[in-house]
């Protein structure tokens, strides 16, 4: 894993990427988290389940006695099963990318967000001890914004993207043209 | 935004939802004509059109709600990693204070 805040782009840009590019299959584009492939399959199931409903339909209204009806209703159920089943699959598949991208995301901006989280309950520590330190919540109040040079956006002072960067301080109604960091949210 | 844009940019929630109501409607006819049927043999049309019609709208509905759900959520992750790459390139694209992006 290799940092956010750290110089070496290219392996950063790598594991951001793999959100988007890593989980498409390899001859179709994908749909959200879904491969093509995976949806053609599912559509193909549905359609398939639901013809064989309609021929189940079909074959029993004509009938009022006999086994065969039965029978058909067996049929009906099996398509209903393998329709249930290809939209399981679907939907844990789905679950499965989500939980992939969520983690490769959390492992691109989390790090320095956890050190501030450290750092935090240090400082909460020492001030239940007695000691009361500035803890980073104070810093945060103390200078209620930070830009980087040559970043669009605004930030928290403990916002993973500013960690280990000279900012300068700003007043909240000072941004100008910057934008709000979509990931400390300021 | 008028019902017809909502359903244009919301297409996914909206045949989630007419899918629940076929089958909701399957459902509940198919077990009207089952009432009025007084023979097994006579009820068992009604369980393969309303029934077995019924849960297979419920469950298209169902998966279609939940797709679109996850579709959003992943929606989200792609603008957070498009933050994050706009982010760590702007910084060594210039190093001007002004704002690029």
């Amino acid at each position: 894993m290799t940092s956010v805040t750290g110089s070496v782009r290219a392996p950063r840009t790598a594991t951001v990427g793999r959100i988007r590019r890593g989980t498409r299959a390899r001859s179709l584009p994908a749909v959200g988290p879904w491969s093509r492939r995976l949806l053609v399959g599912v559509v193909v199931a549905d359609l398939i389940s639901f013809l064989v409903l309609v021929v189940v339909w079909y074959r029993i209204s004509g009938q009022l006695y006999g086994k065969e009806t039965i029978v058909w209703m067996d049929l009906g159920a099996i398509a209903l099963i393998a329709s249930g089943t290809a939209h399981a699959l679907w939907l844990v598949r789905g679950r499965g990318r989500l939980r992939a991208g969520r983690r490769a995301v959390i492992q691109a901006v989390a790090p320095d967000h956890l050190a501030a989280l450290a750092s935090d309950r240090r400082a909460l520590r020492a001030a239940m001890r007695g000691s009361s330190p500035r803890s980073v919540t104070d810093r945060d109040a103390a200078t209620a914004l930070v830009i980087v040079r040559g970043i669009a956006r605004f930030h928290r002072p403990g916002c993973a993207f500013v960690a280990d960067r000279s900012t300068e301080a700003v007043e909240p109604g000072s941004t100008g043209d910057f934008e709000a960091c979509e990931v400390c949210r300021p | 935004m008028d019902l017809y844009r909502l359903v244009r940019a919301q297409w996914d929630r909206a045949l989630a939802i007419a899918a629940a109501v076929a089958g909701l409607i399957a459902l509940f006819v198919g077990w009207l004509g089952v009432s009025d049927a007084i023979l097994t043999t006579q009820q068992i049309p009604y369980l393969a059109s309303g029934g077995l019609f019924g849960l297979f709208a419920l469950g298209v509905g169902a998966t279609l709600w939940l797709s679109a759900d996850m579709r959003d959520e992943w929606r989200l992750l792609e603008r957070i990693a498009d933050a994050v790459d706009a982010d760590l390139d702007a910084p060594q694209q210039s190093s001007a204070p002004s704002a690029q992006a």
